[in-house]
């Protein structure tokens, strides 16, 4: 179904108007109940609407205004995003039901465009995962292979838009749960600029290094979406004024020429020994691609690279030990019941809502706030924090992006990393650095491996998503990638 | 002071500031609606919901801090402190730390109080919490979150407080600034817009400062302050003569029974995992931010009060008592102008005698609302020439009140009208004194027979006889004479 896979079949179809509209929401509602189901179910998504909204003809494409760029078209949210309506539980227990009472900003601005909410996407517990196993509501499972885990912490949204379930979702990325999952799935995924897209509405995990994201199946379709969700908020303090304006990757010409004479920076550290020989071998070729376009490829070093996942091991657990406070069980959410007294009801509600590696991050958290380890910790992290961006700012001042491998190896099999989350942990060894330093950084799918997608990706400085977004689309016309689900019904 | 011993006071005190919306959110500050009508996602802590600072707040912490002299920081931190409790919706509190907006404060005594310079340590910006009500079901706790979110400024004194009584004195004078000088805050113990926190240490006189001290909480008066140091100061000495130095604890102050009570030990020390506020920047203010929140502040209060002893010889209790308010010693220097020491300290005892009971009786804070400056200064000057007695100026300024906005001819007809003028006429003062006499012959003749302690009275019957106008000199004479002259 094409118009499930593409914004601009979606817009094609959704121009014959009401009857099409409803043509193409009940196929994807019909999709999304049928990845439900089955033996070994994809379950993308732990909500869905009953039936879509009303037809809005103001809305429609034929119209042509500004107002209605995404009119009629379905888009996941990822279930740590505020929606009215449907519940937002964070893949939680605690949360298990709540529905809240205002939606994010970037979901606001989406429906103000047209598009709508079809559900809400599978997810590692507020966030913290890498594989959507850490889900209180049970595993999503990759579409390309059921075996395999889509990767996390946005696992639902990239498998929702790798099935053709909807052409685009949004996600939210801490330490690369964007990227990640989309790599892993064989879809776009982009994580902006820090303070480009409203936080407002994203349940915060941690607060510094929390993004809202899109996921679509090419970077056009990435970038329309972005469009939408970008700008300040006035109830986001962290969102910035400097907003670039309206992102795009119009260019002169052919795509692929936006490669030409760009220098695409090769960060040593990034193909290191963690590194997979197979998806090694398939970002080689996406390589060769960008040099054979016309950019130079230019060896630089990010020395912080080693360093910058223990960074994030605290500075995240810190903030999130903080930001998880609120889930007390008082206001909303799980309250245990028979504790005798308010810190036994704190201790039960929170001891039975949240799972193992939310307990584990919050009591890491707690540690490294304490008064004793404040400076050996946090302290120090802050201080690897600066060499991090130290190290982006001297990269760009040399180079027009960096392209790098988005993760050290194709989606592994559920199960298997769950017993050793320090090994779990480095499936986000690649992306972390971004999050910290707050750059854009974004995943298109650059080959298989396995009949697994292997995913590259590009990091330009901050506010560059549009210089971005044409090199990653001209990547993408150059490599004419196949999902391994292509030709499936 | 208890003899042998020195006691440190140290006082934090919450002022609440007044704005229309609270710290992080657009909620109306309105803590007395019905519970949890002043709401929102941001203030109730939902999942998502992110802060935004309120300039208006930041303003008026601003302005609150050069009322003191505070030297207000360009930059300065929210951060997180965390802790549990059911009406701390976020499981921490937005509150400044490492960096607060202003540090390097002062405040003087007031001089009947020693006059000492106490210096303020920090001012920072932060939120209140919600309100736990445990009365009002038999089992559970009600949590009402208006207050959640509500903008408070903390200010922390050194611990050069050396006595209860001026640990009291210097919170009055705090309020006065913050609530007449700098008029940032209604300063309402009752409806908690003024909180206060004091910790105590005692040591012997030799000793450097002790490693301990105690936190006294739930003061919720000046009066109970007072009281809760006093009880403490007492409780800590005999500790310490003892020889068992008392430990670091917090406790409370339960006024129904005049003690405090423990309510933590140092084994509960609580660790408050203080965190940058990542949600919020840091708060930047320019030179000229900052010192646009001074615009229109007036001279500290112990300038004015230098002032009103200084030009006008005004004893440093009538100051005091004058400088509350700056209004108010502008109104008494616009209704003496020029005038001397003498009509100066007319004015002052009309201010802050009857002028004070007036406008108190009619709810006003106003003087200038009821009685123009100038025609104080007549009334002033009138009282000072003898032309009325305390009596008659007495009747004179609530005849004034009573016309309201009375012009000084006002007040000069009124005299006329009234005959409220002093009688020096020595054969009208015989009248009286005769009539005087005549109604108290058993006075009379006990005082004629030598207990003299009755002429005060006489003298009494002698000005109501003539309402107040006798003039008091020249008739005291007159009446020891009709006295001392047989019948």
């Amino acid at each position: 179904m094409g118009a499930l896979r593409s914004l601009s079949a979606a817009r094609e179809m959704l121009s014959l108007g009401e009857d099409a509209y409803l043509e193409l929401a009940s196929l994807a509602l019909h999709r999304a109940h049928e990845l439900e189901g089955g033996e070994a179910p994809i379950h993308a998504f732990l909500s869905l609407v009953e039936e879509p909204p009303r037809f809005r003809a103001e809305l429609s494409p034929a119209g042509g205004a500004a107002a209605s760029r995404l009119a009629g078209v379905p888009i996941a949210v990822k279930d740590n995003i505020c929606t009215l309506g449907l519940p937002t539980t964070c893949g939680s227990r605690l949360l298990e039901g709540y529905v809240s009472p205002y939606a994010a900003t970037a979901v606001r601005r989406l429906e103000e465009s047209g598009a709508w909410v079809i559900g809400k996407t599978n997810l590692d517990e507020f966030g913290m995962g890498s594989s959507t196993e850490n889900s209180a509501f049970g595993p999503t499972r990759n579409p390309a292979d059921r075996k395999r885990v889509p990767g996390g912490s946005s696992g639902g949204s990239a498998a929702a838009v790798a099935a053709g379930v909807v052409p685009a979702a949004l996600g939210s990325s801490t330490g690369g749960s964007i990227r990640q999952p989309a790599a892993m799935c064989g879809v776009v995924g982009v994580k902006p600029t820090y303070g480009r897209v409203s936080r407002y509405g994203l349940v915060a995990f941690a607060s510094s290094l929390d993004h809202v994201g899109v996921f679509a199946r090419s970077v056009p379709d990435a970038a329309a979406i972005l469009g939408v969700v970008v700008g300040v908020d006035r109830r986001d303090a962290t969102s910035r004024p400097r907003d670039p304006g309206p992102v795009s990757t119009s260019t002169a010409g052919e795509p692929s020429e936006a490669l030409r004479g760009r220098s695409i920076g090769v960060p040593a550290e990034y193909f290191g020994d963690e590194l997979d020989d197979g998806v090694r071998q398939v970002a080689e070729r996406a390589l060769d691609t960008i040099g054979e376009a016309g950019a130079r490829l230019i060896p630089v070093s990010l020395p912080s690279t080693a360093t910058a996942l223990s960074c994030y091991y605290v500075v995240a657990p810190a903030e999130a030990s903080a930001n998880l406070a609120r889930f007390d069980g008082v206001r909303y959410g799980r309250r245990a019941t028979g504790g005798r007294t308010l810190s036994e009801t704190y201790l039960r509600s929170r001891g039975e809502g949240f799972g193992d590696e939310v307990k584990r991050r919050i009591l890491l958290g707690t540690h490294v706030l304490s008064a004793r380890q404040y400076e050996a910790y946090y302290l120090r992290a802050l201080e690897l924090r600066r060499h991090v961006h130290e190290d982006f700012r001297r990269a760009f001042r040399t180079v027009d992006a960096l392209f790098a491998p988005t993760t050290p190896t194709v989606a592994f099999r559920l199960g298997e990393k769950r017993a050793t989350p320090t090994e779990m942990y480095t499936a986000d060894i690649f992306t972390v650095a971004a999050n910290l330093a707050g750059i854009p950084a974004m995943t298109i799918p650059i080959g298989n491996q396995g009949g697994m997608p292997v995913g590259g990706q590009l990091m330009c400085a901050a506010w560059e998503e549009e210089k971005m977004l044409g090199i990653a689309a001209a990547l993408e016309t150059c490599l004419e990638y196949v999902h391994p689900l292509a030709g499936e019904a | 002071m208890i003899s042998g011993l020195k006691t440190a006071i140290g006082l934090e005190v919450h002022v609440q500031l007044r704005t229309k919306t609270k710290l992080f959110c657009g909620c109306s500050v309105d803590v007395g609606a019905p519970p949890n009508s002043r709401v929102c996602p941001v203030c109730l802590g939902l999942p998502g919901a992110l802060p935004t600072t309120n300039e208006e707040a930041v303003r008026l912490a601003t302005r609150a801090a050069l009322a003191f002299g505070f030297c207000v920081e360009p930059t300065s931190e929210f951060v997180r402190k965390q802790y549990f409790y059911p009406d701390l919706p976020k499981g921490y509190q937005i509150t400044q730390y490492a960096h607060p907006l202003a540090r390097d404060g002062a405040l003087r005594l007031p001089e009947s109080d020693g006059g000492r310079r106490v210096r303020l340590s920090r001012l920072q910006l932060e939120e209140d919490a919600g309100k736990s009500n445990h009365d009002l079901f038999a089992e559970e706790t009600a949590v009402d979150f208006n207050r959640s979110g509500v903008p408070l400024i903390e200010i922390v004194t050194e611990p050069e407080i050396r006595t209860p009584g001026e640990a009291r004195a210097l919170l009055v004078r705090l309020r006065q600034v913050l609530k007449h000088y700098a008029g940032v805050s209604d300063c309402n113990m009752e409806e908690g817009s003024l909180r206060v926190d004091a910790n105590v240490s005692i040591r012997a006189l030799a000793d450097a400062a002790p490693p301990w001290k105690v936190e006294v909480k739930n003061l919720n008066s000046f009066g109970n302050v007072k009281r809760a140091l006093a009880f403490e100061e007492r409780r800590l000495s005999a500790r310490v003569r003892e020889g068992c130095p008392p430990e670091r604890e917090t406790r409370r102050y339960d006024a129904s029974v005049r003690e405090t009570r423990p309510l933590r030990t140092k084994e509960e020390v609580l660790d408050y995992r203080y965190l940058p506020e990542p949600d919020l920047a840091l708060l930047n203010l320019s030179e000229a931010e900052i010192s646009s929140c001074g615009v229109g502040l007036p001279p500290p209060i112990d300038e004015i009060e230098a002032r009103l002893v200084e030009r006008y010889g005004l004893s440093l209790y009538d100051a005091c008592q004058l400088a509350t308010r700056p209004e108010r010693a502008a109104y008494l220097e616009a209704a003496v102008g020029e005038g001397d020491g003498e009509i100066a300290k007319a004015a002052a005892n009309i201010m802050i005698g009857d002028l004070a009971a007036g406008l108190n009786r009619r709810g006003s804070l106003s003087e200038a609302d009821l009685l123009p400056p100038e025609t104080l200064g007549r009334l002033a000057r009138l009282r000072t020439n003898g032309t009325l007695s305390s009596t008659t100026a007495s009747r004179a300024l609530a005849l004034l009140l009573w016309m309201e906005g009375a012009t000084p001819e006002d007040l000069d007809e009124l005299v006329r009208r009234e005959g409220l003028a002093q009688v020096g006429d020595p054969a009208e003062l015989e009248s009286w004194i005769r009539v005087a006499l005549s109604e108290n012959p058993e006075e009379v003749a006990r005082s004629r027979a030598g207990e003299s302690r009755l002429l005060g009275y006489l003298m009494g019957e002698v000005m109501r006889v003539s309402g107040g106008r006798a003039e008091p000199k020249l008739a005291r004479r007159l009446l020891e004479e009709a006295l001392a002259s047989p019948e």
